[in-house]
């Protein structure tokens, strides 16, 4: 369960989050819905302990982010927004490598190694070097090393934008698995038939605080609309906010 | 568990970098070029030596002068060549370096005992005709000198009313001063290699790393920034060892194999001295390596960190050019990194033993500087601009 609670933070004279505050339990996808410059990827980047929030704090299944940085990360699966691999490794050293760091270690690392390029179907670039990978098998591979350690909470920033219909297809129902298996899941979007389609709760954001949060459901009928398309620009003043850092 | 990961990181830096074609490419380079223009150096040298002493000399008018054709035979290094038809033509066309000519007189007035004329044609455009030319001159004048003593003798004069000097040349620079200016460029071919070999790839995971944005998902994982900074440091400080230990067996594999004993150089190294000069490089691996992450580090891609890199490397070597210019002056700055280790491989490369300063003073410094730099990494690593700062 991930629970933060009136996050601040400013870059210079730009406010990026302004007493956001949500919670994700366990068993729920939870999507942090708002435009382009809302502040979602500075509130995931708060989550996992690399931005310090100028006030409010983040727990991570009870573990204080501030206090103890490593062992809440070690609760934590990250899919930053820019994938992030390194081109002369294959896929199969990306997925070792995050499971060393997780301090998996021998024939589990190999066995957890080989179930991953199995679920999220990576047997053709698996010892391929990442220099070549497309767009889908880049966000496969960050995916799958996101998801060695086996974490109970996951957090993905933007994770299918840019993919192909199937890879989303595959996406969602490898996130959806993962909340049947009672793991929380973090999902960040500014797509609205993406957070609609998967999502169980839905916090949206807007000027870096939260303006709305539940259901789809709950969340037209906070808004009085008809569509959740209609909620959203309701709910977030409907021009995009300033580009974040 | 603050820097027990950094084994992990290390090992995943390494493989990186071996596979890095591009980078160990221009890694080899900075290694391997200095030593193979040392040993271009010091082969030109010797043979420009052996030149000046082995000379084969044109002999225009021979038969006007067989005794002084065959006393030159009978000297140390010289041979009598067969001279072109148009003597002066030949040297000014460069086809001859020096031709020595006698005089259509010679003959009449050697016999008369009369000054005898003989000319050395040469060519000044060409610098090292200087040489040559001096030594001709030495041995016509030697030989005159002993037809006169012989002629004094046959008048029942000794030969030691005419010698007024004993002159004696002696070569005392041979010994050290030589040695000193020659063995001096090894340990800077060295010293740059650590250098060269570990840029590229500080500058990849670094700068790379940010550029790439995969710096930001590493440190996302339960690690903390000593173990990051610990990891590359240690992979970079590899390379860097390696090029310094590579450029070491190259360059005394050219010391050895180049005739330094034709150009009066003392070179003598063993086993013992190796290992000295490998304990002299590791700190000076783990420094240049540091000093280049934490330069890189300031770096938003890999191109903009190898320009700054490439700059920065001045720094440490800024001492050396000053201390050879004489501006500082003492023994105290023998203890300033890269200055106190050129100074102790100087002298092993001599057998002479390095001074405490070159060896435990210039380490410690060095050692320190190195923990200075990755603490200062650390705290990069720990910076939100960096991290994110694309």
């Amino acid at each position: 369960m991930i629970e933060a609670v009136d996050l601040h933070k400013s870059f210079g004279a730009t406010m990026a989050l302004d007493g956001l505050s949500f919670r994700a339990t366990d068993g729920a996808i939870t999507g942090l819905l708002g435009p382009n410059g809302a502040g979602k990827t500075t509130a995931l980047r708060i989550l996992y302990g690399l931005l310090r929030p100028d006030k409010g704090s983040v727990s991570i299944d009870g573990v204080a982010v501030a206090e103890r940085p490593t062992e809440a990360r070690a609760r934590l699966g990250v899919l930053t927004d820019i994938h992030g691999l390194y081109p002369r490794l294959t896929a199969r050293e990306h997925i070792r490598f995050f499971g060393r760091l997780h301090g998996l270690r021998g024939a589990a690392l190999e066995r957890r190694t080989d179930e991953l390029i199995r679920a999220l179907d990576m047997q053709g670039i698996a010892d391929r070097r990442a220099a070549g990978f497309s767009h889908g098998e880049r966000m496969k591979t960050a995916l799958a090393r996101a998801l060695v350690h086996d974490p109970q909470n996951l957090l993905l920033d933007e994770p299918t934008n840019g993919l192909d219909v199937p890879s989303v297809r595959a996406v969602r129902k490898i996130l959806r698995r993962l909340r049947d298996e009672g793991r929380a899941v973090i999902f960040s979007s500014h797509v609205m038939q993406e957070v609609s389609a998967l999502c169980d709760s839905v916090a949206v954001v807007a000027a870096g605080r939260v303006a709305a949060e539940g259901s789809p459901d709950d969340i037209r009928r906070q808004a009085g609309c008809e569509s959740l398309e209609e909620a959203f620009v309701s709910l977030t003043g409907g021009e995009p906010a300033e580009e974040e850092l | 568990m603050s820097g027990r990961l950094f084994g992990v990181i290390f090992a995943k830096e390494l493989i990186d970098h071996l596979r890095d074609r591009r980078a160990l490419f221009s890694a080899s380079l900075g290694v391997i070029l200095g030593p193979i223009m040392l040993g271009f150096v010091l082969g030109e040298m010797a043979s420009d030596r052996r030149d000046l002493e082995d000379i084969s000399i044109p002999f225009a008018g021979r038969e006007l002068a067989p005794e002084l054709a065959s006393w030159l035979e009978q000297q140390n290094g010289v041979t009598v060549a067969e001279a072109p038809d148009a003597p002066a033509a030949a040297v000014r066309a460069n086809k001859r370096l020096v031709v020595v000519q006698a005089e259509p007189e010679f003959a009449e007035d050697f016999a008369q005992g009369r000054p005898a004329g003989v000319r050395i044609l040469f060519n000044g455009n060409d610098s090292s005709v200087r040489g040559k030319v001096g030594r001709v001159r030495r041995l016509l004048n030697l030989y005159s000198e002993q037809i006169a003593q012989l002629r004094l003798m046959a008048r029942g004069v000794s030969p030691q009313a005419v010698k007024t000097l004993e002159i004696e040349e002696l070569e005392v620079s041979a010994g050290d001063g030589r040695t000193k200016a020659l063995l001096g460029l090894p340990p800077l071919l060295i010293l740059l290699a650590a250098f060269a070999a570990g840029m590229s790839a500080a500058a990849d995971s670094t700068a790379g790393e940010r550029e790439r944005g995969s710096l930001e998902a590493l440190l996302a994982n339960p690690i903390s920034p000593l173990d990051a900074a610990l990891g590359k440091w240690s992979a970079a400080a590899v390379l860097a060892m390696l090029g310094a230990l590579v450029s070491l067996g190259l360059n005394l594999w050219i010391l050895s194999h180049s005739p330094l004993y034709e150009l009066g150089v003392r070179f003598r190294v063993d086993a013992a001295g190796i290992a000295a000069m490998t304990a002299v490089l590791a700190p000076v691996a783990l420094f240049a390596s540091a000093f280049e992450l934490l330069i890189a580090l300031f770096a938003r891609s890999f191109k903009e960190a190898q320009s700054y890199l490439a700059l920065a490397v001045i720094l440490p070597t800024l001492p050396m050019a000053l201390i050879s210019f004489g501006a500082l002056q003492g023994e105290g700055w023998q203890m300033l990194p890269v200055v106190g280790q050129n100074g102790a491989l100087t002298s092993l490369l001599a057998g002479e033993a390095p001074t405490l300063a070159q060896t435990l003073g210039a380490g410690g410094v060095t050692l320190l500087l190195a923990a200075v730099c990755v603490a200062g990494v650390v705290r990069l690593l720990r910076s939100e601009r960096i991290v994110f700062g694309r």
